[in-house]
């Protein structure tokens, strides 16, 4: 099979995946999964004061509703497109020690995530978008607020950025602030 | 052929043969050993530095090895009732010129080598910024967002207790770092006050305000970065008012950067964060835009309209035709592929790290005045030793006067290393890396070697 055809059946697979409806009740249970691992990791046994907490943007309990939202959605990539090979979650902060004296996000904050592939796609690109889209409704729904404009804010790259240290490649090799990895093949 | 490489700072690699090295035996230069990592980076421009200061040999040889490094296993009973040991250090480079400093990271990659890399920058760091401190820094290798609240706070309490034969005020402060805030340092200075049976908030700087943080830290990474360009302006003889900025990020030193130059008088034409950016020739309306930031619910640009205002993407930013380009998003932004298309006359390094060693050779070889991050962005850790003295003093200070005092140690440094750089016909990052060596070298010959 050529890597042209390879990726052609790539990409209609996951096009599949896409076009599934059930991707908004994925994007639905990873809320809810994220919810619980909140309130877990929060000591509290009501799913509803998590959701009061992250309406009013506690830091805490909005940085590990996230980072759960992370890894789950590094997983559904991973599963989904075999291009993909690693998934990094990355602060956008300046200056590490000046990020816990920033205002907070709130529950809406961006998910900065690095996707290392072997192979560029569009079938990806799609795919995120489309993931975006449901966590965005999830959210939404689950925190009975309005739906933001974006959740995700994913940076795909490759070998070559990699090891070129170019693009977000380059934050890999960082010494201040190295992004963590999420999700690994 | 040391010579050759003064200027390329830190991240650049001295080419020299793998030697054995005995550790005690006076260096000579061509001698040294070749070391590895982060930690060889740092060596390799610490090595360069001291021969063309001709830093005595012994005194160069102490600068190359830290002087403490603690590495704890930090046993931690999580909540459901297993036990699993972590891996924690607390790295003392140099305490010559006062306390050791330097926050501490939690990080599933942290480890000895960044550690030390880390603590070395610390010293250079507050050594040029002309604060009483030495440098360290610390962490732990840890996933800290798969712990519970109550397992992040066993975990800081634990690794506190291992490490604090080495903390304490006249000691080693530490700060919140990576994945470490505010409640983390909360809980080290309680620990701390729990085994010495007294109050020891100046144990830690990065606190709430109730506890003895210090005001005006939020904004003042941010409010140095603006000091800093306004006194580079100033030698360069450019009035603030005809002076256009970029700022690229505009989270919490970004903004506050922005709002501080626009209120000085200067011309923000041109801001950015991961949404995309905005510019306008004429000048944008920072206190507008700050406005739209703080109602969007992700705090982002995102959306922001207003007349003449147009779409720029964040690499266009940065090629922008600016008098002045602030970085202030993420590391090695500008990189060795873009660094020709930089229009801006001068480079203030907010973000840590923004410019390759590749790019700043090439800004450097175009005349584009570059003041690096550990000049531009060293106001957070100024404000950091303010807490400090506060706290010693128990004694608070209004917001006017934290801004005071960080304006004029800022203004002091910036000239030192202004007037070194001009003298000694380097560049700035060069110059603060010289000052910085010089004065942590002076500091251990004037104390002498005990006993």
């Amino acid at each position: 099979m050529t890597q042209t055809q390879t990726q052609t059946t790539v990409q209609s697979q996951t096009r599949t995946a896409v076009q599934t409806p059930s991707t908004d009740d994925a994007a639905a249970h990873m809320i809810r999964k994220a919810l619980s691992s909140c309130a877990y990791k929060m000591g509290s046994k009501e799913i509803s004061h998590i959701a009061i907490k992250l309406r009013r943007g506690d830091s805490t309990a909005c940085s590990y509703f996230m980072y759960s939202i992370a890894g789950q959605v590094a997983e559904a990539l991973g599963a989904q497109d075999d291009n993909v090979q690693a998934v990094y979650l990355f602060e956008h902060d300046a200056t590490p020690q000046d990020g816990c004296f920033a205002d907070s996000s709130g529950p809406a904050q961006l998910l900065h995530l690095i996707v290392h592939v072997s192979c560029q796609t569009a079938a990806l690109n799609a795919l995120i978008a489309t993931l975006d889209r449901a966590l965005v409704q999830a959210v939404a729904r689950a925190l009975d607020g309005p739906p933001q404009q974006s959740l995700l804010d994913v940076h795909v790259i490759d070998d070559t950025e990699v090891t070129s240290h170019t693009g977000y490649g380059a934050l890999l090799h960082s010494l201040h602030n190295r992004p963590i990895q999420v999700w690994t093949r | 052929m040391e010579k050759e490489h003064v200027l390329t700072g830190l991240r650049d690699a001295v080419s020299e043969p793998p030697q054995k090295f005995i550790v005690g035996a006076p260096p000579k230069e061509g001698l040294w050993p070749q070391k590895e990592g982060l930690w060889g980076q740092v060596i390799s421009t610490l090595d360069s530095v001291a021969h063309q200061l001709d830093i005595d040999p012994g005194i160069h040889a102490i600068l190359r090895q830290p002087e403490r490094e603690l590495t704890v296993a930090v046993p931690v009973q999580m909540d459901d009732g297993t036990i699993h040991v972590f891996t924690g250090y607390r790295v003392q480079h140099s305490s010559a010129r006062g306390p050791c400093k330097g926050g501490i990271r939690y990080h599933p990659n942290v480890d000895l080598d960044e550690v030390r890399a880390l603590a070395a920058l610390m010293t250079w760091k507050c050594a040029v910024a002309g604060i009483p401190y030495g440098g360290a820094k610390g962490g732990i290798q840890c996933e800290p967002k798969l712990f519970s609240r109550h397992e992040l706070c066993r975990l800081t309490r634990r690794f506190t207790t291992a490490i604090l034969p080495i903390l304490g005020p006249r000691r080693d402060i530490p700060a919140p770092d990576v994945n470490t805030d505010a409640q983390v340092m909360a809980w080290v200075a309680d620990t701390a006050s729990m085994f010495q049976s007294e109050s020891t908030m100046a144990i830690v700087t990065g606190k709430p305000i109730p506890l003895g943080g210090s005001q005006g830290r939020r904004q003042a990474t941010g409010r140095g970065v603006a000091l800093t360009t306004r006194e580079l302006l100033h030698r360069l003889d450019k009035s603030l008012s005809s002076t256009t900025v970029a700022i690229q990020g505009y989270g919490n030193v970004g903004s506050a950067a922005a709002t501080i130059l626009h209120e000085m008088g200067c011309r923000i034409v041109s801001v950015s964060d991961i949404s995309g950016g905005l510019i306008r020739p004429a000048g944008l309306d920072i206190p507008s835009i700050n406005e739209h930031v703080a109602a969007h619910p992700q705090h982002l640009l995102e959306g922001y309209a207003a007349q003449d205002v147009a779409q720029i993407s964040n690499e266009e930013l940065l090629t922008c035709d600016v008098d002045v380009l602030i970085p202030a998003a993420l590391e090695n932004q500008i990189h060795a592929d873009n660094a020709e298309q930089i229009q801006a006359r001068v480079i203030v390094e907010a973000a840590n790290g923004p410019t390759t060693s590749q790019a700043d050779e090439i800004l450097h070889a175009r005349g584009i005045t570059v003041v690096p991050d550990i000049l531009a962005n060293a106001g957070g850790v100024v404000v950091s030793y303010f807490e400090w003295v506060q706290d010693l003093q128990s004694f608070f200070w209004e917001e006017d006067e934290v801004n005071r005092n960080l304006e004029r140690i800022m203004v002091q440094s910036f000239e030192r290393i202004w007037s070194l750089s001009r003298t000694q016909g380097v560049s700035m990052r060069r110059a603060a890396y010289m000052y910085a060596v010089n004065e942590v070298a002076s500091a251990i010959h004037t104390r002498g070697i005990f006993p």
